[in-house]
């Protein structure tokens, strides 16, 4: 058992200045195929075609860091110039990667911290009126580090919640049960039993008896099809092997409009809601319709108009004992409220503004989800130790020979959330700044850590919103492509064709100008990373192919692109910056050990610029889930 | 249905009911029921005869290069199909490259997005989109660009465009010469209240599987028909990939699983490419993107037959404008002696300009013999049925200058002829040394009356031309090949007609008759001959001119004794007439519309029976007003259907329409000018005045130009209703008569040399539009005669108000015959 006190130092001072949705990801060209939309913009005014409707929006706040650019522009270093660099706009680009400001790309590092994996569980102490959990938690063992979702319910039928978690990492997404073995230990869920693959093509999973027969049923939306379709996997009775193993229901399209999605008895019918929060933040219920056998929502009121914007997790249960579900949410400093239960009426079921605090310090959490885990009856709080939280800072000691990040310094805690961490100049100040990506939330929220200039302190405190819908991307990139200095945004979408999303320099709005198509057939690349290869200006794209081979492709040029020699396959990490002080970028790649190689530029600019032997970059980075150049 | 009432020269009497039908005039009428010419309609001209049936379905058109082996053709609908050995029956020459084609389909977004899914069934590609689409050539080019246009709700206009180029632009001579399709789909329009900002469509990169096939079900003939199992591309296409943050234009190669390139991709400033594999296996979607901008592009490069990268990367560098402007030179017609064909219907000089360039290209220089053809078809009947092919040259090229095409195309002749053993079993262990046939690795299927047909070229090209190393070379083929007919119809192990040509295979139909067709060809050629022969004095000429008056003769009573066992109709005054099988002996299968299309009506055109005769007006009437008439189904019927005149035109196959020589020879007015327009706007696609076998079926082919070509010169330039005249103006369409522009037919071959008529309406009171008001009609007329002819007379065309004609600064009367 590992009990300690719960952080409360907040590692990242969470300034939301923007709710706005922003246009994360604009039509595509053409609009063409299926896919995830970023941004759902449709509205659906009836429950009878089986789509949820969305009544209306809220207005749209502005992101405004001009201040912060002004004077930040007057106290930045001078960025290196890159040789060669003909550029369209007047104000030149950071260094690449450089966070220090010294012209020598830094390492930034996102590893996993005490407990990774791990759920804490914080029992619940009666209170309804307070937080009503103790503020000391138990620890499991760091278990699940490889789960990206949790959900706890009573899937085995003996009123005790167990575990439910998906790795997506085994056969395109394995779902595990684990049983709570009603020991009360630190861990009452030691064994676990499989319950069925492929669940990647899913990207919401909630659990609860939806036909009525007592069971738990699984439901499952797949926002590929038809904008979202909801699933209902009839519970088989199974309580030892995969209970979700019957035919789904449909249950109506258009469910990406769902920012995050709960199940639980609203109406009091004794069979369960959705309640969903959309795009303008507010909650809508959509009422059981008393079918055991098809689709179950087929109608939909306001459960709140909005104000629910700002929650970056949301959960239900009964913690006031009323009989009702309220609602908890988690804002973005990490802590987590009580929203009572209000009244029946439609729109005022809950208030995102009558609540009281139910604790602090858990933007650690990858989830924090309750249950009745401890067996008395009260709503017990779990939450799950993200892995990856903790993010540090290499600096480049500009060292000539061997490892040049010796050393490292906190970049701050709670960085567990973040899929996914690129450095970035987005304001134009020539400080890197930090974006960071939540693809839990909002189908992929981007947040904007802009860069407070401190050299002594923690850089990245203050975080602005960026947009949804980044997760039609499965990778993505920052770097100057259209070479006009700014840093732009590339995503690489499931079929493999990249967008970038020009950067505006804008610092009242989206920092970014709706996206333009840049590459296509890109979905064999298992690596890829920006950098201005031919130092014309632009960067230019690295390539990993899934066949070990590597390659540069200088944009805008006309020739065919660069095989770098050597089999790079077991590469884990790819990186471009100016390390060694050359004058073209180096290329730091990471294997499966977690050691780092650096092959400084040569000085090419049509052949192979990496033909040196590698130099280290260190080890230990097998962990990181970020590895930022 | 005109009833003989409109014409100014109604000879012989009207057999059927003169009281005009009452409808609604012609302009209005339409669509889907044929609606009769009321007498009080105004003459037709090209844009009220667009209006007398649905625009036709399923229309391809082949773009390519003079003679060379392989030929793309364009769907309606924009899809490219490049198949090298696509053939309905078998050429030994492009085996080798049987199986490997390709398709591009093109694929707009649909209304919510996406794109519709590959088809995985069989079905008909017109149940798709109803079979029409919108299609032209670009005028101000010579080299054929053939053009589609695509109508977005997304607020622009797509124009797709195609041409073939074959480096170094020469005459083809090994004919597999490299050769590309180069399209652009150019954006050209855009909504000035709502447009996207950029626009992505899709081509499906397939084996080809729109493939002509024929049910023969009420209105399919032969329509194109998807067939999915074909479409795979078994070994599978790849792309690179594509990194182009600057969007700039870039070229992307599509290569196929041996590195060759099956496309080759130049795409739009600020455009995007990908390319992804469809659901279907084997079938590639390859999306392309460009700003919806007035003037953006995307260009796509198609080898026929997988190139070499580098191959390919050359002529992507050449880059469209460039390869375009380089064929141009090619294309452009500098032969001295092609005729000049102008008038104020710029259709019809379209058609005369495009017409020539697509017999060309529906035409291969064999590699194999080293030899030109004509071809009967592209995408189907990319063979050579002689006998239909014939009239591309006779009644079509040659008539309108193109004298070096035709002879370059017609060598395979004397090269084939007495090789071959003419279609019946009649001709069973005999030997024909004087036989014109088709060589056997063209012949699709042997028809008797394919000897005459090529007598027929031989001897009208020689007529036309009076070549004399033409005349040298093929006088003694010509010869022999009378004396074949001779031999020919001396056989007498049959129980057909005695005296005329045997039985045997007279059409498609698998079993021998003695055809009329067999009949009329033999003598259309035969009488050719003679006069040819008479006119060079060849010491046989006076044999064969008997042996031609006695053919006619016995010819002329088989008619009659068929006549006598011929079922009746009866016409609206109660008279019985004669419904001839088109057979003498034997039984068809297809009577139902050979009676029409290879019948007796040949007679009149072939020159064996009069048009004035009672058998042969009657028989016109048969098909325009008999019984066929009331169980014919505009919208449901095919071209094995009872064929009727619908709009003077062949229901079954409208190259067919030999009434068109009735109403000639009569100087029916209002139903030749109906029926030339007619099959101007039904026997051809209105879009690309490609041929269709049948209406809605069966394109890539001349086979309606030849009656067209001949029709409308004659209409104004006529050599041969009289021998040793010339008849000038006779049956002008009125809407040739403008008093803005002048009208000219220059340097059209007749027998007696080329002629030059330039004319045009002036005097009278000052009117804005083209016709009335004018009381004169200027006529240039010149001959460069190499044989003279005897009269030359000069009609007047029906005009109201027309006082004056003066021809080469002549005045005359209007209203009389003018002989100058």
């Amino acid at each position: 058992m590992t009990t300690s006190i719960r952080v409360t130092a907040v590692a990242a001072v969470l300034s939301l200045a923007v709710l706005t949705v922003a246009p994360a990801a604009h039509a595509a060209p053409g609009g063409d195929r299926e896919r995830p939309t970023p941004v759902p913009t449709e509205s659906y005014h009836s429950g009878k075609s089986g789509k949820p409707s969305k009544p209306g929006r809220v207005k749209t706040k502005k992101w405004d860091v001009s201040g912060l650019r002004a004077k930040a522009l007057t106290t930045a270093p001078e960025p290196t110039a890159r040789a060669g660099a003909s550029r369209a706009a007047a104000t030149p680009a950071p260094a690449a990667n450089d966070v220090t400001g010294d012209g020598r790309a830094d390492l930034v590092a996102q590893l996993s911290g005490a407990d990774a994996g791990a759920l804490r569980v914080y029992t619940g102490n009666g209170a309804t009126a307070s937080n009503p959990w103790e503020t000391t938690y138990t620890a499991t063992p760091p278990r699940w580090e490889f789960a990206d979702t949790l959900i706890i319910a009573d899937v085995t039928g003996d009123n005790r919640v167990d575990v439910v978690v998906r790795d997506p990492s085994a056969n395109n997404g394995t779902l595990y049960v684990y049983p709570n073995d009603g020991s009360g230990s630190a861990n009452p869920w030691p064994s676990r039993f499989a319950a069925g693959t492929g669940w990647n093509i899913v990207d919401r999973i909630l659990v609860g008896d939806v036909t009525g027969d007592g069971k738990p049923d699984l439901l499952a939306r797949n926002p590929v099809e038809s904008s979202g379709t909801l699933y209902v996997y009839p519970n088989n009775g199974s309580v030892t092997s995969n209970p979700w193993t019957r035919s789904p229901i449909w249950s109506g399209n258009g469910w990406n409009l769902a920012q995050m999605m709960m199940l639980d008895d609203v109406t009091g019918d004794g069979k369960p809601e959705i309640v969903a929060r959309d795009t303008t933040g507010a909650l809508l219920v959509y009422p059981h319709n008393g079918s055991t056998t098809s689709n179950f929502w087929t109608s939909i009121v306001y459960g709140s108009t909005g104000g629910w914007s700002s929650a970056d997790r949301l959960s239900m249960d009964d913690v006031t004992g009323d009989g009702r579900p309220d609602v908890i949410s988690r804002d973005p400093s990490g802590a987590l409220w009580i929203h009572p239960w209000q009244s029946a009426t439609a729109g005022s079921m809950w208030s995102p503004t009558t609540r009281f605090a139910a604790g602090t310090g858990f933007e650690y959490a990858l989830d924090v989800v309750t249950g009745d885990v401890t067996g008395d009856g009260r709503p017990d709080l779990v939450a799950h130790v993200a892995r990856s939280g903790d993010l540090w800072l290499l600096p480049n000691t500009k060292a000539a020979t061997g490892n040049p990040w010796p050393d490292r310094v906190t970049a701050g805690t709670g960085w567990g959330f973040a899929s996914q961490i690129l450095l970035a100049d987005v304001n134009g100040d020539h400080l890197q700044d930090v974006l960071a990506v939540d693809k839990r939330l909002s189908n992929g929220t981007l947040w904007i850590y802009l860069n407070n200039g401190s050299t002594t302190g923690l850089r990245w405190t203050t975080r602005h919103f960026g947009g949804t819908g980044w997760n039609i991307f499965n990778h993505l990139m920052a770097g100057d492509v259209t070479g006009d200095g700014r840093a732009d945004l590339v995503g690489r979408d499931s079929a493999g064709d990249m967008y970038a999303y020009p950067g505006n320099g804008s610092t009242t709005a989206f920092p970014w100008t709706p996206r333009a198509w840049v590459g296509s057939n890109w979905q064999t690349a298992t690596r890829l990373a920006l950098g201005d290869v031919d130092r014309d200006g632009i960067a230019d794209l690295v390539d990993l192919e899934n066949d070990g081979s590597l390659w540069v492709f200088p944009t805008g040029a006309s020739t065919d692109p660069i095989a770098i020699p050597g089999n790079w396959t077991g590469t884990q990490s790819l990186g471009l910056g100016h390390v060694t002080g050359s004058s073209g970028p180096d290329l730091v790649v990471g294997d499966a050990s977690g050691g780092l190689s650096i092959y400084a530029d040569n000085g090419a600019t049509s052949g192979n610029p990496w033909s040196s032997t590698p130099r280290s970059g260190g080890t230990g980075f097998q962990g990181a889930i970020s590895l930022v150049l | 249905m005109l009833q003989m009432t409109g014409g100014a020269v109604v000879a012989g009497g009207a057999l059927a009911a003169t009281t005009p039908l009452t409808g609604p005039p012609a302009a209005h009428a339409d669509t889907f029921v044929p609606t009769p010419l009321a007498a009080t309609d105004p003459e037709p001209n090209v844009e009220r005869s667009k209006h007398w049936w649905p625009a036709q379905r399923n229309v391809w058109t082949p773009v390519g290069w003079k003679g060379h082996l392989f030929r793309f053709n364009v769907v309606y609908n924009g899809a490219l199909i490049c198949d090298p050995s696509w053939v309905l029956a078998a050429k030994p020459n492009t085996q080798p490259w049987h199986g490997k084609n390709f398709q591009t389909t093109v694929v707009m977004p649909m209304r919510g997005g996406g794109f519709r899914p590959f088809p995985t069934f069989q079905y008909e590609v017109w149940d798709d989109d109803l079979g029409q689409g919108k299609q032209g050539w670009e005028e101000d080019s010579d080299a054929p660009v053939l053009w589609t246009e695509h109508r977005r709700q997304e607020g622009l206009v797509i124009k797709q465009s195609v041409f073939a180029h074959v480096p170094g632009e020469q005459t083809v001579q090994t004919a597999t010469e490299p050769i590309y399709s180069w399209t652009r789909f150019e954006v050209t329009h855009v909504d000035p209240v709502s447009a996207v900002k950029d626009f992505v469509f899709q081509l499906w990169l397939s084996g080809s599987y729109m493939k002509p096939a024929g049910p023969y079900q009420d209105e399919d003939g032969v329509p194109l028909t998807v067939f999915p199992g074909t479409a795979p591309i078994l070994a599978g296409l790849t792309m690179g990939r594509v990194w182009n943050p600057t969007g700039k234009p870039i070229t992307v190669p599509i290569t196929d699983n041996e590195g060759n390139v099956k496309v080759m991709v130049t795409t739009a400033d600020k455009g995007s490419i990908a390319m992804t594999e469809n659901k279907v296996k084997g079938v590639y979607d390859l999306r392309l993107g460009l700003p919806a901008t007035v003037g953006a592009y995307v260009d796509v490069l198609i080898p026929m037959i997988p190139a070499p990268l580098a191959d390919a990367k050359a002529e992507a560098a050449l880059g469209r404008d460039a390869a375009l402007a380089k064929c141009q030179a090619f294309w452009k017609e500098n032969a001295a002696s092609i005729a000049v064909v102008d008038t104020p219907e710029n259709y019809v000089n379209q058609v005369v300009r495009r017409g020539p360039q697509l017999a060309q290209v529906v035409a291969e220089k064999s590699p194999d013999t080293g030899l030109f053809t004509f071809l009967s078809g592209s995408y189907a009947y990319d063979v050579l049925w002689s006998t239909p092919t014939s009239m591309v040259s006779h009644m079509f090229m040659d008539r309108l200058g193109y004298h070096d095409v035709v002879e370059n195309h017609i060598e395979i002749y004397a090269a084939t002829q007495g090789t071959r053993t003419p279609p019946g079993s009649v001709f069973a262990g005999g030997t024909y040394p004087g036989y014109l046939s088709t060589p056997k690795t063209l012949q699709a299927i042997d028809w008797i009356s394919d000897h005459g047909a090529i007598l027929e070229i031989l001897s009208v090209h020689a007529l036309l031309t009076n070549r004399p190393a033409f005349i040298a070379k093929w006088t003694d083929v010509i010869v022999k090949a009378c004396d074949y007919i001779v031999q020919a119809c001396g056989l007498t192990n049959h129980g057909g007609v005695q005296g005329l040509m045997p039985p045997g295979h007279s059409t498609d139909e698998g079993v021998e008759t003695q055809g009329f067709i067999s009949q009329c060809f033999t003598y259309k050629g035969l009488t050719s001959a003679v006069e040819f022969l008479q006119r060079i004095k060849h010491p046989r000429a006076a044999e064969f001119a008997t042996f031609a008056n006695t053919f006619r003769t016995t010819f002329v009573q088989a008619v009659r004794d068929l006549a006598d066992r011929s079922a009746k109709w009866t016409d609206a005054k109660g008279r019985q007439w004669p419904v001839f099988r088109p057979q003498f002996a034997g039984e068809g299968v297809w009577d139902a519309f050979t009676m029409l299309d290879t019948g007796a009506l040949m007679s009149v055109w072939a020159g064996l029976m009069p048009a004035s005769d009672p058998m042969m007006k009657s028989f016109v009437e048969f098909f325009r007003v008999g019984p066929n008439t009331l169980v014919f189904d505009a919208v449901h019927h095919n071209a094995l259907d009872r064929a009727v005149l619908d709009h003077e035109q062949s229901s079954a196959e409208p190259c067919y329409s030999w009434n068109m020589f009735h109403t000639w020879q009569l100087g029916e007015r209002a139903p030749f000018i109906e029926g030339l327009y007619g099959l101007l706007t039904g026997g051809l696609s209105q879009d690309t005045y490609i041929s269709s076998e049948h209406r809605n079926a069966i394109y890539g082919n001349l086979f309606s130009h030849p009656i067209i070509t001949w029709s409308l010169l004659h209409a104004v330039i006529d050599d041969s209703l009289v021998p040793n005249q010339l008849q000038l103006l006779r049956l002008c369409p009125l809407e040739w008569l403008s008093g803005k522009k002048q009208t000219r037919f220059e340097k059209v071959p007749t027998k007696f040399g080329p002629v030059t008529l330039r004319f045009k309406l002036e005097g009278g009171r000052d009117r804005d539009d083209d016709r009335s008001g004018h009381d004169t009609l200027k006529v240039e007329f010149s001959g460069d005669w190499h044989h003279k002819p005897g009269r030359v007379i000069v009609e007047t065309p029906p005009l109201p108000g027309l006082k004056w004609i003066v021809v080469n600064g002549n005045r005359y009367r209007a209203g009389r015959r003018i002989e100058l």
